[in-house]
């Protein structure tokens, strides 16, 4: 089964340059079979692609340690579910499930658009397929993951016990399908380059990709956040670690993407800013993906030095060249329709959201890479620590956060002064008596009350446009307050989708500011039937416990948790040994609640069942959660699709128009 | 590899090669791209629906009260006289679109004249939030408030 | 509406310029050189004091892991050179003798690391680790 999934890579890679150069050539010669052939070449790199898959995965399944890549991830004592994850879990298998994404997107994408854009999906094809070979050439040439050992161990290594855990089985799945899903509206940037038509349908075609790419991007990066919180025991969730950074660029640059569009589509505005952002969070995720498996930089996501970078580079600055040399020959035809009529208008806005989210990208880059600049620069590395992130990313964030609330209450084009001082009001008051409140309850954290005003700011701007909005709706066709409520929204999608997200944003926020600046954190040393207190919590060390399960051995420590007097819950820190692996793992106790997390773990233990336990408080952290999960659901919002109106005669032309009915508004 | 993983292996190379070949021999017919007259329909009409965008988002801003009365009587007469311009040219360069645009024009032409007449004098307010009126306005746009029904 | 580009032109310079004296605010304060343990070495008197980050691995000198004060107190080394770490923390654990370890901290006078960041990195190659490190 190995060999046919090996073959079939080969046959993928020989395919993959069959559809770049035939899709080119189709277009230069002007022959529609040519093309034809590509689309058919694309749809074969990914029933290719699939059997590869399909045979990587039986062979994990089957435990065939015959395959390096088997042996070296996977035991026969691993339960069949992280046997399946062992897919992405490891070096090699990582690259495969990536290359199966992005072979289903360009099929996806080629079926989609069969009788649509014709004049770009030549470019489109050859520009997805160049990334499908990348990912190809470093499967068959660099780390093959069919590659065979002489002999075949008993038994193969497993995975990493730090890696079993549900959210590390979707954490990387969601990152690609980011990563992987941006290439698709860039493959479209150069195809309307290359082909010159440069009018807003090649925008229109790519909206629901990039809002599914940048969906999954944002959620990858908070289950990593939830997963280094849960897992790596050490009370937070995010360090600032280049692999991190990295994730969070092409994201940033990708949300700012997703805001100007939109002033392209309305007014044929930033026309070249806009191709600039598409290609640049391309590159940043490629960058990104190179950080990752490259070795380069230190980090705790210490992939093994490989001799994957080189490709990565090499593809990196092809595709840059190509990118900005076609963008630069545009130039001219990428001038604006319009003029900015007002800078109070929601246009500018955009605009100005777009420079934070630029200039935070700009920062994290900077911090990122500063440490291999240096070194190349003055041959000394000059590490960047945290601090540096926090001191600049916390002002840019706070003043992104309250431009969002800010920019609701403008209207497009030109907003009325007098008018927009109004609407200001409102939220203004909810948020300066609320803080006002905080403050006599005993909130005293300078920044945290700034945070804590701006989000209840911007939540009243939500609340404001929401009220005004069903109001409006019901004054145009009467119905009830509820009936007026969905008919809203769902006329208005983007919009209001787009509100939802940000009231997730502003949770997101709520958790960030309650967890960093009022954590406890204490070491308790404990005998058994000693107690403690921590914050509002007692915690009473009860006894510790030690047992063998199949995979690895566990010490168990039960502390009873109370709180004013009254039973609240039991916890059990751990530490395991694995068998198969000789360093021992912590396994953190965690309760939450709205409020706060109580999060221990056992530092260490004595012979004696002496126990120090290093014991975290996190406030509000489970609204970081709920925000994202507010963010997801406003997003699907967004994309879901409206009703394609059925108008007589309204296609005339060869391309598509998209023609919407005079219903929504964005 | 035993015999069935070649079997295999060589059904896979045949599909892909005849999948992918097929069309070469087929030889579709050559469609050729876009003619200019084309281009041009399409171009306007992309632009006749930005136009319409802009109208819709002014009249929802509007009516949540991001703009007052007078920018907003403004610059809708701006967007207006723009789309009929647009109509006009559509006219010209493609007349199957003509039918359809008649119809749109004829509309957008009676609300221009709607929306200048009621910049006179003779305007009503509401009673409610004291927002001006146009004429024959079933629901105060700003308020909500029922009028009077004409 | 050259009043307007004036205007906006404006806008987008105060976001530049504040984002740019963040950034250049930021770096001066937070960055320390990055050094190996034969480096750290070499230039041991001037470091003393300094905020440092050094990367080498755990020697086979003994290992003290005070539990009940979070205190551990090991070697690390690179070939010849080592230097003495001071670390107040939870014990890594990925961490042995001979694990690869990059410790952030500021050298005393007596010549001791006190480290108040420690990460650690598994000694094989073939698997990757996610280690808590801080």
């Amino acid at each position: 089964m190995s060999d046919i999934g090996a073959a079939a890579l080969k046959f993928a890679f020989v395919a993959a340059i069959y559809a770049v150069v035939i899709a080119l050539l189709g277009v230069r010669l002007r022959r529609q079979e040519m093309i034809r052939s590509a689309e058919r070449a694309t749809y074969g790199v990914f029933g290719l692609v699939t059997i590869a898959m399909v045979a990587l995965l039986y062979a994990l399944l089957a435990h065939d340690f015959r395959l390096q890549y088997v042996a070296s991830v996977s035991s026969r004592a691993m339960p069949t579910f992280y046997v399946i994850a062992a897919l992405w879990g490891g070096q090699e298998g990582s690259m495969l499930p990536w290359l199966w994404l992005l072979a289903m997107y360009s099929a996806l994408v080629v079926v989609q658009n069969r009788h649509r854009n014709r004049e770009l999906m030549p470019y489109v094809i050859s520009t997805l397929m160049t990334t499908t070979l990348l990912f190809l050439a470093m499967l068959v040439i660099v780390e093959d993951p069919f590659r065979q050992l002489p002999h075949a161990p008993r038994d193969g290594q497993g995975l990493n016990p730090l890696l079993q855990n549900p959210l590390m089985v979707i954490h990387p799945p969601n990152l690609y399908l980011g990563f992987v899903g941006f290439a698709v509206p860039f493959a479209f940037a150069i195809g309307a380059l290359a082909s010159g038509r440069l009018d807003t349908q090649w925008i229109r075609s790519i909206r629901r990709w990039t809002l599914v790419a940048w969906l999954f991007l944002g959620v990858g990066i908070l289950l990593g956040g939830q997963w280094a919180y849960v897992e790596l025991g050490w009370g937070g969730y995010w360090a600032w670690d280049p692999v991190e950074n990295a994730s969070l660029m092409p994201w940033l640059t990708g949300t700012a993407f997703l805001h100007s569009v939109m002033v392209q589509e309305k007014k044929g505005m930033l026309k070249v800013w806009n191709m600039v952002l598409i290609i640049l969070t391309y590159a940043l995720s490629i960058f990104g993906t190179f950080l990752t498996r490259s070795g380069i930089i230190a980090s705790v996501h210490a992939f093994a030095q490989s001799s994957l970078g080189p490709y990565f580079l090499l593809y990196l600055a092809g595709i840059l060249i190509i990118a900005v040399t076609l963008l630069v020959k545009r130039l001219p035809q990428l001038r604006s329709d319009h003029r900015l009529e007002s800078v109070v208008s929601r246009e500018s806005s955009f605009l100005f959201n777009n420079l934070f989210f630029v200039g935070i990208m700009f920062a994290v880059l900077w911090g990122t890479m500063f440490p291999i600049l240096s070194e190349a620069v003055k041959g000394v590395k000059i590490s960047v620590a945290a601090p540096f992130f926090n001191q600049v990313n916390i002002p840019l964030g706070l003043g992104l956060l309250f431009l969002s609330g800010i920019c609701p209450l403008i209207a497009w084009r030109k907003a009325s002064v007098r008018n927009l001082r109004r609407n200001f009001l409102y939220p203004f008051t909810l948020s300066f008596v609320i803080t006002a409140a905080l403050y006599t309850l005993g909130i005293r954290h300078v920044v945290a009350l700034i945070s804590f005003a701006i989000c209840l700011f911007v939540f009243g701007t939500i609340v404001l446009e929401f009220y005004r909005g069903t109001r409006a709706r019901r004054a145009v066709s009467g119905g009830t307050i509820w009936q007026a409520f969905v008919s809203l929204i769902r006329r208005n999608r983007r919009r209001y989708g787009g509100y939802i997200v940000h009231f997730g944003v502003v949770l997101l926020f709520v958790g960030i500011t309650g967890s960093s600046a009022y954590q406890i954190e204490q070491n308790v040393v404990l005998r058994p039937g000693e107690s403690a207190r921590v914050g509002a919590f007692t915690l009473q060390y009860d006894d510790l416990t030690r047992m063998i399960e199949s995979t690895h051995e566990a010490f168990i420590a039960k502390l009873t948790v109370g709180r004013d007097g009254k039973y609240l819950t039991t916890l059990y820190p751990e530490k395991r040994l694995y068998f198969a692996q000789n360093q021992p793992t912590t396994e953190v106790a965690l309760r939450t609640s709205l409020f706060e997390d109580l999060y221990i773990i056992m530092a260490g233990f004595e012979p004696s069942k002496i126990v120090t336990f290093k014991v975290f408080v996190n406030p509000l952290v489970f609204w970081m959660w709920m925000g994202g999960l507010v963010m997801v659901m406003g997003t699907v919002i967004a994309i879901w699709p409206e009703r394609r109106p059925s108008g007589p005669g309204r296609q005339h032309t060869a391309g598509q128009v998209e023609m919407t009915a005079i219903q929504g508004t964005n | 590899m035993t015999a069935i993983d070649v079997a295999i292996i060589c059904l896979m190379a045949i599909c892909v090669v005849v999948g992918v070949g097929e069309p070469l021999v087929r030889r579709l017919s050559y469609r050729p791209h876009g003619r200019e007259c084309d281009n041009e329909t399409e171009r306007l009409l992309l632009q006749k629906e930005m136009l319409y965008g802009a109208i819709r988002d002014l009249d929802f801003d509007f009516q949540t009260g991001k703009v007052d009365q007078k920018d907003y009587t403004e610059l809708r007469q701006q967007l207006e006289r723009e789309a009929v311009q647009i109509l006009r040219q559509l006219d010209a360069v493609d007349p199957l679109v003509a039918f359809d645009n008649e119809l749109e024009q004829q509309v957008l032409a009676l609300r221009q004249r709607r929306t200048s007449t009621s910049c006179g004098s003779d305007r009503e307010s509401c009673s409610s939030c004291g927002t001006p009126l146009e004429e024959d306005e079933n629901f105060c746009p700003f308020c909500g408030q029922a009028l009077r029904l004409s | 509406m050259s009043k307007q580009h004036v205007k906006l032109s404006i806008g987008v310079m105060v976001i530049v310029t504040s984002v740019a004296y963040l950034i250049f605010s930021g770096a001066t304060g937070s960055t320390m050189y990055f050094l190996t343990v034969p480096e750290v070495q070499q230039k041991l008197t001037a470091l003393k004091g300094e905020p440092v980050r050094v990367t080498g691995k755990v020697t086979e000198d003994p290992i003290d892991w005070d539990m009940r004060n979070l205190s551990l107190a090991f070697v690390m080394g690179d070939g010849q050179s080592r230097i003495p770490v001071r670390y107040k923390g939870v014990k890594p654990d990925m961490f042995q003798t001979g694990a690869d370890v990059i410790v952030e901290g500021r050298i005393g006078h007596d010549g001791v690391l006190a480290a108040s960041v420690l990460m650690t990195m598994c000694p094989s190659k073939y698997q990757e680790e996610k280690s808590p490190g801080l």
